[in-house]
């Protein structure tokens, strides 16, 4: 992973001023609240705007719950949100738990419908190798990261996935997933916690084994060895 | 260095809210699994699509700024806008006058509101190859303006409305072009079915032609620039024209579009407010084979 490294390392100081994007969507951002309201309207660039904010966070978690379905799904998603906007009422971060809700209901008949079990996109053994792409300090550019990221969530048992995924990923706050869910905040809240610890486990143990572990500076010469 | 395998509620908590306290490596998996930068083409390929779905349930888009009453066109809407004075421009509005918005070539505040109302170039960028994709949805002689099929139409949005600098032919085939190639890698055999595509079939002069066309005219594929996400888009993106046919010189193509393959929900061509069946001269083909 030399190659990841070295880009890595060479945007070290702009990943600073990137953290921005790495949450461009911020709960409650009164710009896009305004913007679904023009949306209702019926106006594009408004929409086109919310489609951004939010497109990104539902089509990942849709890949846990239908795997390369998840562009078909999350099509379907946006067809019956725009159907129903009108009787939508709330802010940016209500939308973001409806379209949820609505992406999980079709995902849901989706794989009803089509007998197709969700994939996870690779094996353990090839998100093993791409764990080191973490041990870095800097922010994970790379969208192979955020592909790797997300199947790693999804070999999470479901519940665990999907509480991560609607937490970190779409932004929901523990009530919020809930609703999408079904289930109280409380449970959601430590659905997302065993999720992340049992995520922390998992690659502390991967990196360990692959001989990378950033226990201190000089840590960082093995990386290249792991891919 | 933060080494812990166990984490606390507090942190877990802080993890999934973007915090960066915690186990290093989990910290940065957390935040590759949100950052949206760069975004994949994949994941805004269905943008066109949800804009179409939009449409569909509204088939008047009512301008933002002013939201108390629909008017029946964007070109009266652009008149009542800004030139009250001028009803008389209003009254005699032709092609001509959307051509010259199209064309970016209307005075300052008239050009803004063009821009505004129907997506036409912004003042001071006049593109002379872009006529405007169908700036109303409805006029009383327009027939439905809300498809009732809405996966019948040819939208023109595409991924990505930024001017490119680069060396594509226009903007919205190399956002086609990602788009696709984004699907290709999906496996998506069913990609070229989608009505947004059908431009970029036009352009390529077929779907087989596709693939090829997009390595040669397509611009090097970073997956979904964040320049695309910066973009201010419009409501409704210029209408592109294609790599071999410009509005001056109109061509027929298979599946029938004039040049500007601008066309609207409901399936009208560009430059034109009128219905699609009668074409003032300002198009030679039309999709419907009439000159």
């Amino acid at each position: 992973m030399v190659t990841v490294f070295d880009a890595a390392f060479g945007r070290l100081e702009k990943g600073r001023a990137l953290a921005d994007s790495v949450r461009p969507a911020v709960a409650g951002e009164d710009g896009l609240s305004a913007d679904l309201e023009a949306a209702r309207t019926g106006d594009e660039a408004a929409f086109a705007r919310v489609y951004r904010a939010v497109q990104p966070g539902l089509y990942r978690y849709l890949t846990v719950l239908v795997g390369r379905d998840a562009e078909d799904v999350a099509a379907e998603t946006w067809a019956q949100a725009c159907r129903d906007l009108a009787k939508f009422r709330g802010d940016i971060d209500g939308f973001r738990g409806w379209v949820a809700r609505i992406g999980r209901n079709r995902a849901i008949d989706h794989v009803r419908a089509t007998g197709r079990r969700p994939v996870v996109a690779a094996g353990l053994e090839v998100l093993a190798n791409q764990a080191s792409v973490y041990t870095t300090e800097s922010v994970a550019l790379e969208s192979l990261a955020t592909e790797a990221a997300i199947a790693m969530i999804a070999t999470l048992p479901r519940d665990q996935a999907e509480a991560v995924l609607l937490r970190a990923v779409m932004g929901l706050d523990a009530a919020s997933a809930g609703r999408v869910l079904g289930k109280r905040a409380g449970a959601v809240r430590t659905a997302s916690y065993r999720g992340l610890q049992t995520l922390g486990t998992w690659l502390e143990a991967t990196l360990r084994t692959a001989g990378t572990r950033d226990s201190d500076t000089s840590g960082a010469a093995d990386a290249d060895e792991v891919r | 260095m933060h080494r812990s395998p166990r984490i606390s509620r507090a942190e877990a908590e802080s993890l999934l809210g973007g915090g960066t306290s915690g186990p290093p490596e989990l910290v940065a998996l957390l935040r590759a699994a949100t950052s949206t930068s760069p975004a994949s083409a994949a994941e805004l390929a269905g943008e066109a699509q949800a804009l179409m779905a939009l449409r569909a349930a509204h088939p008047v888009p009512v301008h933002p700024r002013k939201r108390t009453r629909m008017i029946k066109s964007a070109l009266a809407q652009l008149v009542a806008a800004k030139i009250a004075a001028t009803a008389a421009v209003a009254a005699a509005a032709t092609g001509g006058v959307v051509l010259a918005a199209a064309s970016g070539s209307l005075p300052g505040p008239l050009q803004d509101a063009a821009h505004s109302a129907f997506g036409a170039p912004e003042p001071g960028h006049a593109q002379h190859s872009h006529p405007v994709p169908n700036a109303t949805t409805t006029s009383d002689t327009a027939g439905p303006s809300a498809p009732s099929d809405s996966e019948s139409d040819q939208p023109t949005v595409q991924p990505s409305t930024t001017p490119s600098a680069a060396a594509t032919p226009n903007p919205s085939l190399a956002g086609l072009c990602k788009a696709y190639q984004a699907g290709v890698a999906n496996s998506r055999g069913k990609a070229l079915d989608n009505p947004a595509f059908t431009v970029l079939i036009t352009a390529a002069g077929g779907k087989d032609n596709v693939l090829t066309y997009c390595a040669a005219h397509a611009a090097p594929g970073t997956s979904g620039s964040a320049a695309a996400i910066a973009t201010k888009t419009h409501g409704r993106p210029n209408a592109s024209t294609h790599g071999n046919a410009q509005p001056g010189s109109q061509s027929t193509h298979g599946n029938g579009r004039p040049g500007s393959a601008s066309t609207h929900g409901n399936g009208q061509p560009g430059s034109q407010s009128t219905h699609g069946n009668a074409q003032p001269g300002s198009q030679s083909t039309h999709g419907n084979g009439r000159p």
